[in-house]
């Protein structure tokens, strides 16, 4: 099993469609995939034609026993999911206080639904530090940072970074970190800017851009991903190209290619 | 971003190194890019963002020059608020898996101390703190309250 985190330091940078696309392109290679909503917004199973009333999630309190197993739902591409769950704020109180008497709640949790070895689990965490985004560092191989090209995301890297480095880098089982420019606009002069920037920095092959594509609002409008929605948009293959690049990092084989001319 | 296959394919057929290869022009470019936008500089002058931890600081030493450690005693990183934070750890303590952070301990306002170096005559590189990590190796046992107030006197 290898869990896959999806983090950001700042809200509404497409970490919950950057799961979801990603989890698709996986699924649709073969591979057991496990989408874990650990965001109490509870909206990655919107991505997934998941019934709007379905309620049970891993915060539920009608959960039986605490097994987070019986909250799994197919979604569309029978990708597993695993939901936030509708909750109350007494709920979400309850499983903050669960999270603070284990700072390794999340990956216990998954590790008790034995998924097979080649299993991946993406965990789509709330943005900024918090118990949620602890538990999803202490459990994560791979990190996938979420931004925008824009200066409030490049300002916050290094806060995220030192926080993936104090909960991350010593464990022998971290492969490291992968960071997402998603909505990238290269007519605008900043987000050139700062995707040149990013790339120069963290390393060309630890960077992947999401071009800014109205097909991914529609996808989502329309009750599925971007890869279903539009296939041959310039998102789909942009999405398919992270998902090779992140593969390689943590050593798993897609059987898609994809081909950019350019960042 | 993958490099340019035909490069990459070039590398390996003169028996090079592939992960060699640098976008030079890319790279002056992301350079330009950091000079066009204040708040991009200004983050970058206090601590360049890494893949990793920012473990390459901006020591300056005794002449006043400035040079760059791999592995310095001290991190200098910017705060939110856009005061400078500066945050010290000690090889024995980082030996012990402990970390000190004394945030806040020395607070200025960047423009104060672009302005003042910029008055002393100083590359710009020398926008940060001078702190001798000689002394903080050997006070590591030193309470590190007064650690700060001994440096901060010199």
């Amino acid at each position: 099993m290898k869990i896959i985190s999806i983090i950001s330091a700042n809200g509404g940078v497409g970490k919950t469609t950057i799961a979801a696309n990603l989890a698709t392109v996986f699924k649709k290679n073969g591979h057991h995939v496990l989408a874990v909503d650990f965001d109490p917004k509870n909206s990655l199973r919107l991505h997934f034609g998941i019934d709007l009333l379905h309620t049970l999630g891993i915060a539920s309190s009608k959960q039986i026993l605490g097994k987070w197993s019986q909250a799994i739902i197919k979604g569309s591409d029978d990708v597993s999911i695993l939901p936030f769950g509708n909750t109350s704020a007494d709920e979400r109180n309850n499983f903050i206080g669960e999270m603070s008497n284990n700072p390794m709640l999340l990956k216990e949790q998954l590790i008790t639904l034995g998924l097979p070895n080649n299993a991946i689990v993406l965990v789509d965490t709330p943005a900024g530090p918090s118990p949620y985004l602890d538990q999803s560092l202490s459990a994560a191989n791979l990190v996938i940072l979420a931004n925008h090209a824009d200066g409030a995301s490049y300002s916050m890297l290094q806060m995220i970074n030192a926080l993936v480095e104090q909960q991350c880098r010593t464990r022998v089982d971290f492969l490291g970190s992968f960071y997402v420019i998603n909505q990238l606009d290269r007519s605008r002069q900043l987000a050139g800017d700062i995707a040149d920037i990013m790339s120069m920095q963290l390393g060309a092959e630890n960077v992947g851009p999401i071009h800014h594509d109205q097909s991914v609002q529609e996808a989502f409008a329309f009750g599925t991903d971007v890869i279903h929605y539009a296939p041959d948009s310039r998102a789909s293959m942009d999405f398919i190209e992270v998902s090779l690049l992140v593969s390689q990092l943590i050593g798993i084989r897609l059987g898609v290619t994809a081909h950019r001319d350019s960042f | 971003m993958k490099k340019p296959n035909d490069v990459e394919a070039l590398f390996i057929a003169i028996d090079e190194d592939p992960d060699k290869y640098q976008e030079i022009t890319r790279d002056q470019d992301a350079v330009l890019a950091i000079e066009r936008w204040p708040l991009i500089a200004a983050i970058n002058q206090i601590s360049p963002i890494h893949n990793g931890v920012a473990v390459e600081s901006i020591v300056t030493d005794e002449t006043g020059m400035a040079s760059k450690k791999n592995h310095g005693q001290t991190t200098l990183e910017i705060a939110s608020d856009n005061k400078v934070k500066t945050i010290v750890t000690t090889s024995e303590l980082l030996v012990e898996e402990k970390f000190v952070g004394v945030e806040q301990s020395v607070s200025l306002n960047i423009s104060d101390i672009t302005i003042e170096n910029s008055l002393r005559g100083l590359p710009p590189q020398s926008n940060v703190l001078t702190i001798d990590t000689s002394h903080i190796a050997s006070a590591s046992t030193e309470d590190i309250g007064s650690i700060f107030k001994r440096l901060q006197s010199q």
